[in-house]
């Protein structure tokens, strides 16, 4: 079987790079396919944080290790919606002196946080923005409570939700709630279940991609999509896998970051875990921001077991889940890993070193973590470290001043960046300050991949700002 | 939601390691044959969801895990005695060599969350 379709913009990945990017462009008048590998769920159709729909909508069913040592679990969406169907919907506005180092780092023109405000103001405009307005959970609560003790800068992180129903759990309002919703409404078309495997130029200009689509019946049919431009914006680690198997290598997949995050279960004599209601806990420290953000993680039983699997006594201590909470610390990573093709396969080969400083920053996360569900009177905390036994004091905490062990500890990441930086530095950038591929007409790029560095923070706002901000200005070009 | 089918072969020795950790560190007051099935069911099933170079990776393990079976007692992993599984276990577990022990967390780590997926109620 064999379709061809035709549009003047294809844009590849539904996440929240490209459904911002899918919007503005059928929004502005263009002919827009927005294609993405995986199905389209509605809201509820799977609960969060679930077996079910790491099975739905995580790629893998959520088991993508990336190569090295130690071995970092990272994950990865596979669905309509990308990343913002799976994640904390966290709504954090980019840092000012992140961003100004980008400029002067990678020769970005145009990149500040007074630049990016528009861009800030009009996705705020478009998707809920809201923190929660019948307070944060108990999770959070001790958080705060902790860091205001300590005299630590935290606040209350507000997310990408609706709280117009439930003032308290409100529910979370995904890219395929929001805009693609608009694009659709806009005359963009959707094709959901087809992966793009590569694109194909003649004549110094890409002409089609060629990918496949999976029918309701399981059957497959080559699709090919012929475009004027396109857009990939397929994540941090997809997009330099389609550009490497089309034979555009120059700076792609060289690169990649990410935010590592250690997470330890605290114990409490009263208390503290809600997860039904809470979800995500909100609260966030950020007193150490950009480098360390202490914060809470949704802490199912199935979570909670996860993460103490190797001690012999999980069962007895997830019998008692309610006293029981899970927080991480996350560090903004400096370690560059690779992307690669594996030859007869379809999945990547992932790299992601940790180097000598973020072991470093995790051992000082950790120490601050600690410190502060001491205050608040944690009776004892299970690092992620394996053979640590579990900290029942500040003084216990010395075991990190030497940083992580990293061969020994369970680091995992849902941050993902920097596979092909922009900037005018064509030394190290793989597209320009607006997302333009280096040496390409009409390949642009305008996901996770494009940020140069680890914005600190989490990413979504800072993708969709500089999203809208290449949208914006392509569009004035054409 | 369902998970894809498993693609992964040797589903009775992903079965066996499930009903180890089962009897071994779950332990259900009143187990139930029924219960442990799901739960090595939904264990095939979600190892057949990891990337192919992997899976091919995994396979490699689980066929040296039977083959040491053999080697150490006569019989493969998923034909032992519990005794016989212990002693099997104990050697993977502190082996010298790091893949050994992290394929046995790894499993061990699936399992659990499965399980406490599947009958969070239990606790």
């Amino acid at each position: 079987m064999f379709e061809k379709i035709t549009c003047d913009v294809l844009v590849v990945g539904s996440g929240p790079g490209g459904s911002n990017t899918a919007y503005l462009l059928a929004k502005a008048g263009k002919d827009v396919v927005l294609t993405e590998e995986g199905r389209r769920f509605s809201a509820g159709q799977t609960q969060p944080y679930s077996l079910g729909e790491m099975s739905a909508k995580y790629r893998n069913a959520g088991i993508t290790p990336a190569l090295g040592v130690p071995k970092v679990v990272y994950l990865e969406a596979c669905c309509v919606g990308g990343a913002s169907e799976i994640n904390a919907a966290l709504y954090h506005r980019p840092i000012s002196s992140v961003l100004d180092q980008w400029r002067l780092d990678y020769q970005i023109e145009d990149m500040s946080l007074a630049a990016l405000e528009p861009f800030l103001a009009s996705c705020e405009k478009d998707i809920p923005v809201f923190p929660c307005p019948g307070g944060v959970g108990p999770t959070s609560r001790k958080i705060k409570e902790g860091a205001d003790k300590l005299g630590w800068e935290n606040e209350e992180v507000p997310r990408v939700w609706d709280y117009s129903q439930d003032r308290s759990r409100g529910v979370r309002r995904s890219m395929s709630d929001t805009l693609i919703p608009k694009m659709l409404e806009n005359g963009g078309r959707l094709m959901d279940r087809t992966r793009i495997m590569k694109l194909v130029s003649k004549r110094g200009r890409a002409e089609y991609a060629i990918g496949y689509h999976h029918g309701e019946n399981g059957q497959c049919e080559i699709v090919h999509v012929h475009f004027k431009e396109v857009f990939i914006c397929a994540g941090a680690i997809r997009t330099p896998l389609i550009l490497r198997r089309s034979g555009i290598r120059r700076n792609i997949g060289n690169a990649l970051m990410m935010h590592p995050a250690v997470r330890v279960v605290a114990e409490f004599d009263e208390e503290v875990n809600d997860h039904a209601n809470e979800g995500v806990p909100v609260q966030q420290v950020q007193e150490f921001k950009p480098w360390i953000t202490l914060g809470g993680a949704y802490c199912g039983v199935p979570h909670l077991a996860l993460w103490l699997a190797d001690r012999d006594d999980m069962p007895q201590k997830v019998k008692r889940w309610k006293n029981l909470a899970m927080f991480y610390a996350l560090i903004k990573g400096s370690g560059k890993g690779t992307v690669r093709n594996v030859p007869f396969f379809n999945e990547p080969l992932v790299r992601l070193p940790v180097t000598q400083q973020d072991a470093g920053l995790m051992g000082e996360g950790l120490t601050h973590l600690g410190q502060l569900l001491f205050t608040v009177k944690a009776k004892r905390i299970f690092a992620p470290i394996r053979g640590l036994p579990a900290l029942e004091s500040e003084q216990d905490l010395k075991v990190f001043e030497e940083g992580v062990p990293v061969d020994r500890t369970d680091i995992s990441t849902i941050h993902l960046f920097c596979s092909c930086p922009m900037g005018e530095d064509k030394n190290k950038c793989a597209v320009d300050s607006y997302g333009k591929l280096h040496g390409a007409n009409n390949i642009y790029l305008n996901d996770a991949s494009i940020l140069p560095d680890a914005p600190g923070v989490n990413p979504q706002a800072t993708i969709m700002a500089i999203a809208r901000r290449n949208t914006a200005r392509f569009l004035a070009g054409s | 939601m369902p998970f894809r089918p498993a693609k992964i072969p040797f589903n009775q020795t992903i079965a066996a390691i499930t009903e180890y950790y089962f009897v071994r560190v779950i332990r259900e007051d009143t187990p139930s044959p029924a219960r442990m099935s799901e739960v090595a069911c939904s264990v095939q099933a979600w190892v057949s969801c990891m990337p192919a170079f992997l899976r091919i990776a995994f396979s490699i393990f689980l066929t040296i895990f039977e083959l040491y079976g053999i080697l150490i007692c006569g019989l493969p992993f998923r034909l032992q005695s519990l005794p016989q599984r212990d002693r099997q276990m104990s050697h993977w577990r502190n082996s010298p060599v790091k893949p050994l022990r992290e394929f046995l967390l790894f499993f061990r780590k699936t399992v659990m969350f499965v399980y406490y997926s599947q009958h969070a109620q239990a606790v």
